[in-house]
């Protein structure tokens, strides 16, 4: 028999087979569900609601390297040497 | 307590080893990919795949990375991995990686102790084999394999702590994972092909499709234990 799992927010994290004589964990369900790429499942009153998972925040861009940051301030020495005229 | 008591306890604490175990770890709280590298787990690229930080912004996750594939290019991917020979299993290892899947569809990886330097199957290994959303337990031994009887089905961006403890005489793995609560979702041993070669600890993920660049699995923590380390004197 297969289990499906679900966390404390009651949102499905995976399924396995039950094995022989081990008790239904308190987390999981037989109700079944089966979901595509880019799906998130909730168990609602026993019963699975499939919805899109929103699309990932893009991540934050590289930092500049040392060497980066480096020439960024000996330019900003350089401008204000030079009265701003870079 | 009384004093010959304490004295008894001050006389086992001075037979303590100095340092009986020793673990390594790393929380990708960097902001370039390209630095990951502590001097323990480094970055490589895996037939063209990238890799992309970013500092999460939750207090229970904090630092993640996610590993990537290139445009057009079956079998590319990433992995954090120290070298592939750097340690031998003497008993004792534990290994924890807590990682979520992007994706659940043309996506293989392989997570803990092996010695694989892309995507090909390691050689020796006590390993997390992932196959789209089916992951098992795997042993290599000189390039034979074993495989968990049962199997566990993964959700996609649904945090997990995959854990590898090995006992004391190497010869049994347990493989286990937990779910982001702490909750035990499935277990499985293995006692055959127990690796005796060298080996690495970490991760490779890689996509199995010729598609567009695609975030396949992203890493929050890492660490392994190795108790049979040498003693550092105080």
């Amino acid at each position: 028999m297969k289990i499906y799992f679900f966390d404390s927010g009651m949102r499905y994290i995976g399924c396995r087979e039950l094995s022989n004589g081990e008790p239904m964990p308190k987390n999981a369900t037989t109700e079944p569900v089966t979901l595509f790429d880019g799906q998130q499942a909730y168990l609602y009153n026993g019963t699975w609601v499939i919805s899109d998972i929103p699309p990932m925040p893009e991540a934050s861009p590289a930092l500049p390297t040392l060497d980066e940051r480096l020439e960024a301030v000996e330019m900003a020495i350089l401008d204000i040497y030079l009265g701003g005229a870079l | 307590m009384d004093a010959l008591n304490f004295g008894v306890f001050q006389s086992q604490i001075s037979e303590l080893p100095d340092k009986v175990k020793q673990t390594y770890s790393i929380d990708f709280m960097l902001g370039s990919y390209v630095a990951i590298n502590n001097g323990i787990f480094a970055g490589i690229v895996i037939n063209s795949g990238s890799a992309v930080s970013s500092i999460s912004a939750l207090a229970k996750n904090p630092g993640i990375v996610s590993l990537k594939s290139a445009a057009s290019t079956v079998n590319s991917g990433y992995k954090i991995t120290t070298t592939n020979g750097a340690m031998i299993l003497g008993g004792g290892e534990t290994g924890r990686v807590v990682f979520y899947l992007n994706t659940i569809t043309n996506i293989s990886a392989i997570i803990g102790f092996h010695n694989s330097l892309d995507n090909n199957p390691p050689t020796n290994g006590v390993y997390f084999n992932i196959v789209n959303d089916v992951v098992k337990g795997r042993t290599a031994k000189n390039s034979s394999s074993s495989e968990t009887g049962t199997e566990y089905s993964l959700a996609s961006n649904a945090y997990y702590c995959f854990a590898i403890d090995i006992d004391t005489s190497a010869s049994t793995a347990t493989f286990k994972i937990y779910s982001d609560d702490q909750s035990l979702l499935w277990s499985d041993t293995l006692s055959t092909n127990m690796p005796t070669g060298a080996l690495g600890f970490g991760v490779n993920a890689w996509t199995t499709a010729s598609d567009e660049v695609k975030y396949l699995l992203t890493l929050d923590y890492m660490e392994f234990t190795l108790p049979k380390v040498r003693v550092i004197p105080k």
